[in-house]
């Protein structure tokens, strides 16, 4: 017989040293401390200008999007309260996956530039325009996994799965 | 045409075709606890993890690699006795294979790495769907595929 439980994680697996190192990113040993989060912050919404020591990461714009994407809930749930009982989660979970990737790169959780946009008016609209903006998240996480380097990956991919589950509480 | 595999991602993508055996034997128990709409998604669900199941075998055997085969029997982390048992077995088939088809991501590249990550964002949505039928809430989890 066969425990269902396995197959489990083995110490040797990548797995593990993905945790070690993201442990040491949340621990802000990976370089997130020489730099104020201001400069960081700044540097990261103009792109990056290289001159504050940030190292310009192609992940960067995907991070500044996430953390976008969880305004875009601030917005809309003070718009729609409503909304709150079932997409808190979800907003906290983008918030979640800004500040895990931002360990990762060793980076501050960037500023995003304020949205324009006006937060939709009504239920029905907020969702589908979640909706629309969680597909395509979605997709660029996918996108992004699959470029990813191996260390990345399995956040990059989990951030993606947790997008395509999103897509259930919206419909 | 890639067919070789690098010997961690044999060994992970076999670990991951072990959780879809385990899926598809745990689903078996499932089932027969839940009510017509219940059994409908469990067999689509059985269904997705035999089709998964494919792929990687013939993924591996392209590569000149013995795929493990399922084993006779698998033992069940509890009883499933009733609904919510049944429920709480399906959440956790998905969070297993999740968590298997999430290390994969880093032993992978190219479609080996699509195919774990598709994976895996099957088995986050169907475990929502499964938290969300037996009333859990959130529904979701922020990083599916790792253990809480």
């Amino acid at each position: 017989m066969h425990n269902l439980d396995r197959p489990s994680p083995r110490p040797d697996e990548q797995g593990i040293t993905t945790r070690r190192s993201f442990l040491r990113g949340v621990l802000g040993v990976a370089g997130a401390g020489v730099l104020g989060p201001g400069a960081l912050a700044g540097c990261d919404v103009l792109g990056g200008d290289g001159g504050g020591g940030a190292q310009p990461h192609p992940l960067d714009g995907f991070l500044l999007a996430t953390v976008a994407l969880g305004d875009r809930y601030d917005a809309t749930l003070a718009a729609v309260p409503a909304l709150a009982p079932a997409l808190t989660s979800v907003r906290d979970a983008h918030r979640a996956h800004a500040t895990a990737l931002a360990a990762e790169l060793g980076k501050e959780v960037p500023k995003a530039p304020a949205n324009a946009a006006p937060a939709p008016a009504d239920r029905a609209e907020a969702v589908a325009a979640f909706a629309a903006a969680e597909k395509s998240a979605r997709d660029e996480a996918v996108a992004a996994c699959l470029a990813g380097s191996a260390r990345l990956a399995p956040l990059l991919g989990a951030i993606a799965a947790a997008r395509a589950s999103h897509l259930e509480v919206l419909r | 045409m890639t067919s070789s595999l690098s010997g961690s991602a044999a060994e992970a993508l076999s670990t991951a075709l072990a959780a879809e055996h385990a899926a598809i034997f745990g689903y078996g128990a499932v089932g027969a606890r839940l009510d017509a709409a219940g059994q409908t998604a469990a067999r689509q669900a059985e269904a997705a993890h035999r089709s998964r199941r494919d792929a990687v075998v013939v993924r591996i055997a392209a590569a000149n690699a013995t795929p493990p085969p399922a084993a006779p029997a698998y033992e069940l982390p509890f009883p499933v006795t009733d609904r919510p048992s049944a429920l709480k077995l399906a959440i956790a088939l998905e969070e297993g294979a999740a968590h298997a088809w999430r290390q994969a991501l880093a032993a992978t590249s190219g479609d080996d790495r699509k195919l774990a990550v598709e994976a895996l964002m099957d088995c986050a949505v169907r475990a929502t769907r499964w938290r969300s039928t037996a009333g859990i809430s959130p529904s979701t989890v922020p990083f599916p595929g790792t253990p809480s």
